[in-house]
């Protein structure tokens, strides 16, 4: 079973570098790009820290060669299965590259907490009415949050944007946050210019990592 | 026949500075590797009447995981 980490533009050689369960890391050739591999007997355990060193491959291939990142998960029976997947796809997968190649993703997310100040439903479901006015009011204090939580999140960023190549919003489930591509370049200062904004603030600020959420294509959609 | 002394070589790298930082970063990077960066279509081998066991599974195995680091 093949695992599959990132596509790149052409072989690279690994050294010292290992995948999942320290599995050796191939490339392999699917046209337009080539698929960076690890071969494993059965399918990995999807726990964390395997998340983590698919994302540590990840890392080092992209900070080395221009890369295109893969969701962990991504499982194939074989080369020739690999290669079938990727068939027409492989043109776009090389555009999408070029695309990110040379950029490092950042994130500015303004947390929103779990609804726990509003009483939740009887745990039992109680009376139809009560159940669904105790559902009606924590989507309303959801909502509430959420939406003060993006204006915080605005007010916070400003123009932060125009220190990067793209920044898309997305309403994520931990929050409101904002993706942005910069150019590798110029992550210090984009990674200081992120630090002073949030500083104080309850913002959360993430990254340099690999482009994963401009990697799809159409990151907010 | 390629020259593989022309290769790029790529080696370790330190993982990602947040993997070992704020634990609300962590968390942020854990959502880009599991639900961001290209999906190749046909990747579904795992699959049973359209359910994708292995994306199912790995929910399952997460979801504690996640919650976890946050209330460290």
């Amino acid at each position: 079973m093949i695992h599959l980490y990132a596509f790149v533009a052409e072989p690279v050689i690994f050294d010292g570098l290992h995948g999942l369960d320290g599995a050796e890391l191939d490339t392999i050739d699917c046209g337009a790009v080539h698929a960076v591999v690890s071969r494993h007997e059965q399918a990995v355990s999807p726990e964390r820290d395997a998340v983590l060193d698919h994302g540590g491959v990840v890392e080092a291939v992209s900070s080395q060669v221009p890369t295109l990142p893969v969701r962990f998960g991504s499982l194939h029976a074989d080369t020739a299965a690999l290669r079938a997947a990727v068939g027409e796809q492989q043109a776009e997968l090389a555009d999408r590259m070029q695309a990110v190649a040379g950029h490092v993703e950042f994130v500015i997310r303004a947390p929103v907490e779990q609804m726990a100040t509003v009483a939740p439903p009887p745990a039992d479901g109680g009376r139809g009415r009560a159940y669904l006015e105790g559902r009606l009011a924590m989507e309303r204090a959801e909502r509430a949050a959420r939406d003060a939580a993006k204006a915080r999140l605005h007010d916070a960023v400003g123009t932060l944007a125009e220190q990067a190549a793209q920044a898309v919003e997305v309403d994520g489930p931990r929050g409101p946050e904002i993706s942005y591509l910069v150019p590798t370049g110029e992550a210090p200062a984009f990674t200081a210019a992120a630090a002073t904004i949030c500083d104080g603030t309850d913002l959360v600020v993430g990254g340099p990592w690999a482009p994963y959420t401009f990697a799809a294509g159409d990151p907010g959609g | 026949m390629t020259d593989a002394g022309r290769l790029p070589v790529v080696r370790p790298r330190a993982r990602p500075a947040t993997a070992q930082g704020p634990h609300d970063s962590l968390v942020d990077l854990l959502d880009r590797l599991i639900d961001r960066g290209v999906i190749i279509q046909g990747d579904l081998v795992l699959a049973v009447a359209g359910v994708d066991l292995v994306h199912l599974g790995l929910r399952i195995a997460l979801t504690p995981a996640t919650e976890s680091i946050r209330q460290q």
